[in-house]
């Protein structure tokens, strides 16, 4: 198992966004996460990232537990994530937002100053998958919103990492843009391991290996879009939630 | 290309100006350009905080005094020579930034600034109180030693001799820092401290980083102010005095190197020509050049120039 969480909650105030999760996910596998709003998706990830701490509960990543530690520490173990709403560097250009994902701590950002070839020849890749090369003088904050999209996940994977958390990768698109974002991660699959929270269903059924369903931060249901697509007690949460 | 030509031709041309600048400028200018060198890196120390990392600090007129008592105390011990008094200066300002530092970097906002703000008062009041080795609210006069064993700090070219060095060295050191990955990191903590962490980046220790070099560099400033005014006081720490240095970096730019330069030059100078001819006019005009720079060139006057050229 490459990610596993064991009795994992979440609190906010009275409220579990997340209740006793255990959730495994396997090295190089492509999981979709799903359920209504307020299910606990964004948490999970949140959670996952470091960005929040776990009320109770524990994280592992490869057997090494890595709930306490702080976001950067996690960013270098080899996890990245790219959030719903583009949090980009909107000042500086497309290239510096790329090149920012390829940095690390301290101490290597004196050592990166020998090693600028290697980074801009990795930034120069990056910008290529997210096909943004022809923009890459541009300031960030000039993007179009699917744009912006696309270099969102570019810096997450600028930092080449072991597992890819997305946050909504196709939220806002239209159709032709979120086809754009399916290719891309298509191209990642079998080499990174995926583990997506998304809404679109057409997104989900054709890229996910294993689809998690949760509902008030349990989960509910899992398995393959087949199987997810046959529950009933998926049907039902849906069902209620949008007919 | 051609306007990074232009830029170096510029760049040689000010250092060239300000090299020269003794030999057709009367002494009173010359003492008054030292100050103003040594109040543009005060304020080019908030501008590596606000500008370049995102921190706003009330509180840089903190190792400004440090520096400035250090060079003042360490005269009236063992009179050790400027290429000692000088690292002393840099090296307690960066100490005593790193105590603040290590508490201010932790908390976020109202409360970064808050902790930065509350030594200017503790200081100011310190030293105050202790009134027989500080001077208290009459300061200390001092006695600089000679440069090169030789020249004296009351003559205002060994002065300005003295400050224009460390301000040209200070100056080609923010560019250089800036420039390096660190220096591009401490942007990304400015643009989206978040998503640093998300990243990989270590952003406490960036600010810690940051903030403890701003020191570094307003004890420096507080250092060559002691020398060149021979004259130290508690005051200085007033958050009033780091005010100053927001201002005259807002007004100019933050988060351009010239921004601070242009800012504390043309205010500085309009401070002096003003206070001969009309009392309340510095204030005023500082007051109007304020509205309009919040209301038509949010990032001071080099940033919209800047903008206007690139636009």
């Amino acid at each position: 198992m490459l990610l596993t969480t064991r009795n994992l909650t979440k609190h906010f105030g009275g409220v579990a966004a997340i209740q006793g999760l255990d959730f495994q996910v396997d090295a190089l596998e492509t999981r979709a996460v799903i359920g209504p709003n307020g299910a606990g998706k964004t948490t999970l990830l949140r959670l996952i990232m470091g960005e929040l701490t776990p009320t109770r509960g524990e994280i592992f990543l490869n057997g090494q537990p890595i709930h306490h530690l702080p976001s950067h520490r996690i960013a270098r173990l080899g996890i990245a994530k790219a959030f719903q709403i583009p949090q980009i560097f909107p000042s500086l250009t497309v290239a510096q937002n790329v090149q920012a994902g390829v940095g690390h701590g301290l101490a290597s950002l004196w050592l990166n100053g020998g090693r600028q070839a290697q980074i801009r020849e990795r930034v120069a890749q990056v910008l290529d998958q997210i096909h943004l090369a022809d923009k890459a003088d541009l300031p960030a904050s000039e993007l179009a919103h699917g744009e912006q999209k696309r270099l969102e996940i570019g810096l997450a994977l600028a930092q080449s990492p072991q597992l890819l958390l997305l946050d909504e990768p196709t939220a806002g698109l239209s159709h032709a843009e979120t086809d754009e974002i399916m290719q891309l991660i298509r191209s990642l699959q079998g080499k990174t391991t995926l583990v997506m929270v998304e809404h679109d269903m057409r997104v989900v059924m054709s890229l996910a290996d294993t689809i998690s369903v949760l509902h008030f931060g349990q989960l509910l249901a899992q398995g393959t879009p087949q199987e997810i697509r046959a529950n009933p007690k998926v049907q039902e949460i849906y069902l209620s939630q949008h007919g | 290309m051609s306007g990074n030509r232009w830029q170096l031709l510029a760049g040689a041309a000010g250092i060239l100006g300000l090299v020269l600048a003794p030999t057709f400028l009367d002494s009173f200018w010359v003492f008054f350009l030292a100050e103003i060198l040594l109040f543009i890196l005060f304020a080019q120390s908030f501008n590596l905080l606000f500008g370049y990392t995102g921190l706003l600090s009330l509180g840089q007129s903190v190792y400004f005094t440090v520096g400035a008592y250090t060079v003042a105390l360490l005269i009236r011990q063992w009179k050790p020579g400027v290429g000692l008094l000088l690292p002393a200066g840099v090296l307690t300002g960066m100490v005593s930034a790193a105590l603040v530092g290590s508490l201010a970097v932790r908390v976020r906002g109202h409360g970064f600034i808050i902790i930065t703000a509350v030594p200017t008062v503790v200081l100011v009041l310190l030293g105050q109180d202790q009134s027989a080795w500080t001077g208290g609210d009459n300061g200390l006069n001092i006695i600089p030693p000679k440069l090169l064993g030789q020249y004296s700090f009351f003559d205002p070219t060994v002065s300005y001799y003295a400050v224009l060095p460390c301000f040209l060295a200070t100056m080609f050191f923010l560019r250089w820092l800036l420039a390096t990955p660190l220096g591009q990191a401490f942007l990304l903590v400015r643009e989206n401290e978040a998503r640093a962490a998300v990243l990989g980046y270590d952003t406490l220790r960036l600010k810690f980083v940051a903030f403890v070099i701003a020191g570094g560099i307003a004890g420096l400033a507080g250092a060559l102010d002691a020398l060149v005014t021979a004259y130290v006081i508690p005051s200085s720490a007033s958050w009033t005095v780091a005010a100053d240095a927001i201002i005259w970096t807002l007004v100019g730019g933050a988060g351009t190197l010239l921004g601070p330069v242009v800012g504390t030059g043309v205010l500085l100078f309009a401070r002096e020509f003003l206070s001969d001819i009309w009392a309340h006019g510095y204030p005023l005009l500082l007051g109007l050049v304020l509205i309009g720079v919040v209301l038509f060139a949010p990032q001071g006057v080099v940033g919209a120039l800047r903008k206007r050229m690139g636009g």
